[in-house]
This record gives structure tokens, sequence and C-alpha cells, in this order.
């Protein structure tokens, strides 16, 4: 399918393959509340995500949040596929300053999104 | 293309027959029933489908003419009118009408459309008292011409309806086209959406920024975010342009830009500030800010700052562009002129030849006219030179750790543009001076009780044929112990010399000179300053230094306006002639036998109370000959006061062309050129500042 | 792969042509005539976009829209309505049922295209 939990009592891996876009945006984030509760690290797999639309990021960016308020560790695997890394820099989300609500202040948007 | 219009139009044909049967049905039928709401619908529809379908099928003239009709029964929809026996006559008649203008060719049924006017007025009249809106030409999907405006930058904050998704829109293709109207650069916006549990992921939470450079106006973004408009948070500000004018205002900085926009309050910026790491994560790692302002604020700063080169380069654009040697050959040529028409001038004058005298002047007209258009096309303002430091100032400014404000003021002042060119370097260094060693670092600035932020001023403004540049700075001002201590130790000076204040500054200018505690990277190695000095001296400018020691320092530079020919004063020595420059001249005065035995040897004059000493240059240039009964004195005025040229006679103002002197004359400092005058002769241009200063030194040397 | 779109419209001639510009352009056409006709073809079918007019016998196109937003499979297209400018209400009321977008009638076969790849992309 195209989601696929796996993982240890630490780490949770989070795979995310195929389309998620806004139609399917009522399955991602039951998953996405799921790897939460399951770990202290939660790592989003992109690397074979194929379309996403903002719907997509805007869960992400959420739960990263979640995260935040619940002092877990939600990141994303450093290979992300282009598709994900395009729709990242159109919708504006590339940060150079990670957000004031991360204590670390990196934030899921940090980092190259470049192709 | 052809044959699918003329079939479109076959189909129109047909299905418009279709409705105008339907619609005869439909009026029998009203006739019956005249309250029948859905007969009355069924009516509009088909009016409204034959003026729809008809404008698209290109039947302008029914569309126009179905048109009135549809609006009568639109009001008889909404109750607002009676159906009458005339009303449905006129309206079959309406259709009649319709249907032989869909039957003949194009220009015949504008012909017919004309005389139709009776049906439509008689309609018209069954309308009440309700005002005729003015018959409307159907309106095309965009009625704005694209304009090609001028470039400029917008920020659009863009915060769409929650449900947006719903509506089936997609932000990020209102991106993608105001991608396509210029440089573009987008910034979401996270900070509104909610925690997981919370969010309702069929909703949009995000917000934008978009910072935009388009010439297609604001009309064009508006044009952009149509269909969301009324359903969404739509600002679209343009931004004004900081620093276009040749003056070089600074590009707004990220500070100025928060403050504007109302993020961050002024204190929370000079708190900031107080710290050295980089304003924005400074401001990020307060909370006093969310970092997506940060990143829209850089983008904007960024998109005005291309703009701004954008609009110099256009500036460039729209001049033409020529070698720099034409230019030079052309000055030259003028410079021939000029020294032709003085011949010209003196030969007239000298065989008393009215109409030739004439002609003489009315050629020494032109080509005074000549020259100063000549010129002039050398002449560059120097604000471009000036903008460049914005940069320079910002970034070193960064580097130290110290607040600095560049105002530059008189950027429209012009300069020959060899002036300007060579001018650069010795800006750069004085200016890197100024931020190293003038302005304190912020806290000690505070401490001393001034503001935190340092002030550097570069002005330019015209002095007589000199143009002056002035560097001033808010700065500790220089410590004259510390020069003097400084120039005994590098053997400059002796121990005992007794200097005033002014010339313990001119020590700054000496060879391998700096007082810097410790060598930064922006200066300190103790080249620059006579640097400076000799590339002013190259461009016969000079340089001078006032400061006070905790309240600044002001360096000012006297530059001539140009290079090629100076106004002058030509004077006469036995029969050798000289030009000194008009520029250092102040006056002439007449030393007499009595004056020179009442100063006992020694060469001063008075004038006018002042005591000015002299030189004579028949002495300083060892010509023979027997002194005249009564001499003249040029009083000049140059860095070290006033000194006086004694000569035998002053013969007037001459404007001189430069003529480089030989390799023989290389080292003879004194002169810095050689001129043609009207009878063909040579005389030397004498560079005043030089022979005073040579004269002072061999002085020295003898006691 | 092409999109496919449908145009719903009472009359013949618009339908045509909107389906030859929409086809020169490369897209699917799916044809209805009016909103019943268009939810019968829909069910089945998975179309990106739909394009309708508002005044047409058996269902319009407010209530055309209203369906379609109520089915999950076309929450998220977007739907353009097809107005003459006499129908500012019908505009609104479009919009307030769903429409993303609408057209102005008469248009010009590249005023549509604009129009389709500013909702589509």
């Amino acid at each position: 399918m195209d989601l696929e939990m796996t993982g240890s009592a630490e780490t949770t891996i989070l795979k995310i393959k195929g389309n998620w876009t806004i139609e399917r945006s009522g399955e991602l984030k039951p998953a996405l509340l799921e790897a939460l509760g399951k770990s202290e690290r939660i790592v989003l797999d992109l690397e074979k995500v194929a379309a996403v639309d903002i719907s997509a990021l805007q869960l992400f960016c959420s739960a990263h949040r979640a995260s935040l308020r619940l002092g877990k560790h939600l990141t994303f695997l450093e290979q992300k596929s282009e598709p994900l890394k395009r729709m990242v820099r159109d919708a504006g989300l590339v940060r150079t300053i990670g957000c004031n609500k991360n204590p670390n202040r990196n934030c899921l948007w940090t980092g190259d999104w470049t192709a | 293309m052809e044959f699918q219009i003329e079939s479109q139009r076959e189909i129109y044909r047909a299905e418009a027959c279709e409705l105008l049967s339907e619609l005869e049905t439909s009026l029998l039928a009203l006739e019956e029933d005249p309250c029948d709401t859905e007969v009355i619908g069924r009516v509009f529809r088909a009016l409204h489908t034959i003026k729809g379908s008809g404008a698209m099928a290109g039947f302008d003239d029914i569309a126009s003419f179905t048109h009135d009709i549809e609006n009568v029964f639109d009001l008889l929809r909404n109750n607002e009118l009676c159906v009458t026996k005339t009303l449905v006559d006129l309206t079959l008649q309406a259709g009649d009408r319709i249907r032989s203008m869909l039957d003949v060719a194009e220009g015949e049924a504008a012909a017919l459309a004309a005389s139709a006017t009776d049906i439509t007025n008689a309609l018209k009249q069954l309308i009440p008292t309700r005002e005729e809106p003015a018959a409307k030409p159907p309106q095309t999907q965009r009625p704005e011409p694209e304009q090609q405006q001028e470039q400029k930058t917008f920020r659009i904050y863009f915060r769409p309806n929650p449900e947006i998704f719903s509506r089936g829109a997609n932000p990020l293709l209102l991106f993608d086209e105001l991608r396509q109207m210029g440089k573009c650069t987008v910034i979401a916006h996270t900070e509104a959406v909610p925690d997981l549990e919370e969010l309702d992921p069929e909703e949009c939470h995000f917000s934008w920024d978009v910072i935009l450079t388009t010439n297609r106006g604001e009309n064009g973004i508006r044009d952009v975010f149509i269909f969301v408009e009324d359903d969404c948070e739509l600002e679209i500000k343009a931004l004004d342009m900081p620093g276009l004018d040749e003056n070089g205002i600074p590009p707004k900085r990220l500070g100025e830009i928060l403050i504007e926009r109302g993020l961050v309050s002024y204190e929370d910026l000079q708190k900031a500030l107080g710290s050295q790491t980089r304003l924005g994560e400074l401001l990020v790692a307060r909370g006093v800010i969310e970092a997506s302002m940060i990143e829209s604020s850089l983008a904007e700063q960024e998109h005005l700052q291309a703009v701004r080169s954008k609009h110099l380069k256009e500036e460039q654009a729209s001049s033409i562009r020529v070698r720099a040697e034409k230019l030079d050959t052309l000055v030259n040529l003028v410079g021939e002129m000029v020294t032709v028409q003085a011949r010209l001038s003196q030969t007239a004058a000298s065989i008393d030849h009215p109409e030739l005298m004439s002609i003489a002047e009315e050629v020494e007209h032109l080509t005074a006219e000549l020259r100063d258009n000549t010129l002039s096309i050398r002449m560059l303002p120097i604000g471009t030179t000036f903008t460049k430091f914005n940069r320079l100032v910002r970034d070193l400014s960064g580097e130290l750790g110290k607040e600095i404000l560049l105002t530059t003021d008189g950027g429209e002042t012009e300069l020959d543009k060899t002036v300007i060119e060579r001018l650069n370097d010795p800006l750069v260094h004085l200016i890197r001076n100024c931020i190293d060693h003038g302005i304190e670092a912020p806290q000690t600035r505070e401490a001393a009780g001034k503001p935190r932020q340092g002030t550097v001023r570069l002005s330019a403004m015209h002095s007589g044929a000199s143009v002056l540049i002035r560097i001033t700075d808010d700065g500790a001002g220089l410590a004259s112990e510390a020069i003097r201590s400084k120039a005994i130790e590098r053997g400059l000076i002796s121990a005992d010399a007794e200097l005033s204040e002014k010339e313990i500054f001119s020590l700054i200018f000496a060879p391998g000179f700096s007082t810097a505690a410790k060598i930064t990277s922006v200066s300190g190695r103790g080249v620059g300053m006579d640097v400076v000095k000799r590339s002013l001296d190259a461009l016969r400018g000079s340089i001078d230094v006032s400061s006070r020691q905790g309240v600044g320092t002001t360096i000012t530079l006297k530059l001539p306006l140009t290079l090629a020919i100076v106004d002058g004063l030509l004077v006469q020595v036995r029969d050798g002639r000289f030009v000194l420059p008009l520029s250092t001249v102040e006056e002439c005065v007449e030393l007499t036998r009595e004056d020179v035995a009442r100063a006992h040897g020694r060469h001063i004059t008075r004038v006018r109370g002042e005591i000015v000493p002299y030189i004579r240059l028949r002495e300083r240039f060892a010509i023979n000959g027997e002194r005249p009964e009564v001499e003249q004195i040029v009083i000049t005025e140059s860095a070290g006061g006033k000194v006086g040229l004694v000569v035998d006679k002053v013969i007037g103002e001459h404007q001189t062309v430069i003529k480089n002197i030989g390799k023989v004359f290389q080292n003879v400092d004194e002169l810095s050129g050689a001129t043609i005058l009207g009878d063909g002769t040579v005389a030397l241009i004498i560079d005043v500042h030089k022979l005073v200063q040579s004269v002072e030194m061999d002085q020295a040397s003898i006691h | 792969m092409s999109k496919t779109i449908m145009t719903v419209d009472d009359s013949a001639s618009v339908r045509q042509m909107v389906t030859f510009t929409l086809a020169q352009a490369g897209y699917q056409v799916v044809e209805a005539k009016d909103g019943k006709d268009a939810l019968s073809k829909l069910s089945g079918a998975s179309v990106s976009m739909v394009l309708t007019d508002l005044n047409m016998p058996n269902m319009d196109g407010i209530q055309l829209i209203r369906c379609l937003r109520a089915n999950p499979s076309c929450k998220f297209i977007p739907i353009v309505m097809l107005t003459t400018e006499s129908q500012a209400d019908k505009k609104q009321e479009g919009k307030t049922a769903g429409a993303t977008g609408w057209i102005v009638k008469p248009f010009k076969p590249d005023q549509l295209l604009a129009v389709v790849k500013k909702v589509l992309g």
C-alpha cells in the first residue's frame, strides 16, 4: 500500500508513497496521528512520493507542530522525491530560519530543497 | 479554422430556429395564461440562449437585439411587469426579425438590426418608470488591455478562505500565474496551522506573502485572483522604490522593512541589534516574529535591489556608448580649435579690421559653446559612484559589528568621467578608514553619549572650477597626539618638531603611516592614505583634513571639473609666459620697490593688513634681466594658505588647453603642462601647490 | 495522460464550440446537455473539471454544482460556470454553491482556454 509504518520502540518510520493530494488528506491525517503516538522519534520517508499538494504539506507542518507539543522529534528522511521538493519550493515553505515554536530553531522546512 | 467558424454558424442557425419555434409556442401559451411563471421562464431561457450562443457564433447583431427583449422578460420573471397582448405581439415580431437576420449575410443583418429599433423602442415603452440601463455592448472576458507598465515591486498578502479546496481552487495555480508575470517569490506563513488533532485536513490554514516584480500593475495582479477575490483576504501593496535616484538613497534594510510592515517595534529592533548576530535570526530567536515574516521581508529587500539595479541599467541603456578615445580625440580637437580661435582674435585685433573682428568674435562665442558642450559630454554625475558605497558600508559595518548609516548629498554634481573613474579607489580607501578608524563600536558610542548608529556623510558640490567632495563622519576624530608620536616613531618628523594641528593631520598621508592599534581586514595595513594622496595629486586635486577629537572628521577632496582645459591667468616674466590656474588665484596686487625695501630682504608683503609671503618666479626659474619698476603679485590660495607669486606683468585670463610637456620636463613638479598661445608661442602651466611646496622644502633644507 | 473536461450546456452550438476548442488544446471532452445528463454521465467516468451553463432545463447549473460538491469524487475538482453579465445574482449563487470560477458569455476560444488553464493548471 501507499502507507507503510515500520520501526522500533524509539523510532517509527512512516513511508508515504504515491499520490497524496486533497482527496486523500482524510487518510493521511490518521496515519500521521498514529505514527506520532508510537514512539519518540518519527521519520517521514517521502522518497517515493509522487504527487503532493498544499493539503499534504499542511498536514506535515501540523504533525510537526504536534510533535513539538508532545516533546517528540519528527523529521523528514533526507532523501526526498523531486515532486515533493518542487512542491515545497512552489508553495513558498522553504525556510532559512526555523519557526519560533521550535526551541532548536530547525523546522521541517529548513535545509536543502533545491532540485 | 474558417471551416470551423462556418460550421459553427450553421449549428447555431439550426439551434436558433429550434429555439424560435419554441419561443413562438411559449408565447402563444403565455397569451392563454399570462401568469404561468414556468412558461415565462421558458421564454426567457430561449431568448437567453439565442443571445448567448449568437454572440459566440459571431451573430453579434442578433445578440444585441435579443438582449433588449431578454431584459423585458427578466422584468416579467421578477414580477416587475405584466404580460400584455402588445408585449406578446412585439415579441413575436421580434422572433420573426431574428429569423430573417439568421438567413441573410452578415452585412445585411446589420441593416436589419438597425431597422429593428422600432420593435425595441416599442418594447422599451412597455417598461414603466425604470431608467433604461445604457445598452452595454456584450462584455468580453477581460476588457482590460494588456498594458505595459513600469516594472514595480508588489507585496501581495493572500489568505484564502479555509474552504478554498472544496471550491476546486488551488492556490499553487495562482502562484504559477504570478510567476509568469515577473520575478516572483512566494513565502508561506504556517503559524495559523492548527495542531494535528484539531486540523481539518480539507481546510487550508496557510497564508502567503508573494513579492512580485512585474510590469502588469495592480490590476494585472488582481486579475489573477479574480475567482477568489471576494472570498479571501487579499492585500496588494506597491512598494516604493528606494535608491532610484542618483543620490543613492540606500535600499531598505531588513530592519526598516520590518518596522514599516509593523511586524517589529523599533524598541525590539534596537534590542536585537544590541548583539551582533544576524538580525533576522535574532528576532526569531527572541520570539518577536515568525520566521516566515523574515523570509518575506528578505525577499522584498532582494526584489527591490534587483529592480533598482535594473533601473540603473535601463538608465544606461538610454544613452549611446562611445569609446572613451573618441571623446578624447574630440576634446583634443576642440582644444586645438580654441587655440586657433585665440590666434584669430589676436590677428583680427592687430590688423584692426572691423569686419574680421566681428567674425572673430562670433567664432570666439561659438568656440566657447563648443568647448563647454564637448566637455559636458564627458561629465557624469558622481551619484552612481556614491551609490556603490552603500554596499561597501553595509558589508564593512556588518563585518566590524558597527552600525553605520551612509548618507549622500549632491549626487547630481558632475565631474569628468576620467576623474570619477580614478576617484573610486581613493574614495573606497577613505570610507574604509572612516568606518574602521573613525566610527566607534556601538557600545563605545553609547558610553560617549552619541547615538549607537554612526553616520558617514558623503557629499559633493561645485566650488568654482572645482568640485569638493567631503567625507564626514561623526566618529572619534583624529588623535593628534597619537599621530604625532607615531610619526616620530616612524621617523617621519623629529621629536622636537613643532607642528600645527593641520600639519599633524597631514602626516596621515605620509607613506607607511598607520595608527590603527591592530591590523584589521578592513584597513590598517598602512597603505591607503598615501595612495589616496598620490591619486589625488595625479588628478590635480588636493586633500584636506579637519577633525575634532570625539566629534568627528571631515576629509575634503578638491578636484578640477575636467582634466583637459583650465581657465588660467596668463602672466609674463621678461619674455617668458606662464599660466596660473584661475581656480587658485585670489587677486592681483602691485609690488613696488618701496614695498620690497620695507620688507628688509624678506619675501613678504602686506595685503590689506595681512602678511603674505611671496615667491619671485624670476628667481625661482632663474630668468635673467632687470625687474620692472612695479612688479605684480598674484595672490594664490593653496593648502598652506596665501602665497604671492611675483611676475613682471599680468596679461589676463586665458582659456588654457593643457598639453603634455615633453619628457625633459617630466621631473619638474612645478609645471603641470604647457599650452599654446594665440601667437603660436608656448606658455608653461604652473602647478601653484607644488611650486609652493618645493620652495618650502628648499628653504627647510637651507635652515 | 490528457485530462477530461465535461461541458454542460443546453445549447448545441456552445457545446460544439467548447468541445472543439478544448479538443484542439489536447483535452478529452465529455458533453452533457443539462444537469441531469451530466450527473448520469459522471457516474463511472472520472473528469478533472466541469464547465457548466447556468440556465438549463431539467436541472440547472446551480443545482448541478451543489450535487457535484456533495459527491466525494468531485468535491475538489474545478467547476467553471458560463454566465452572462446580466446574471450577477446567479453568479453569486453559483459561487456559494461551490463554483470555482466563471466565464462570461460570449467568450472567445482563447478566453476559454485561459480560464481552463487558470483553474486546472
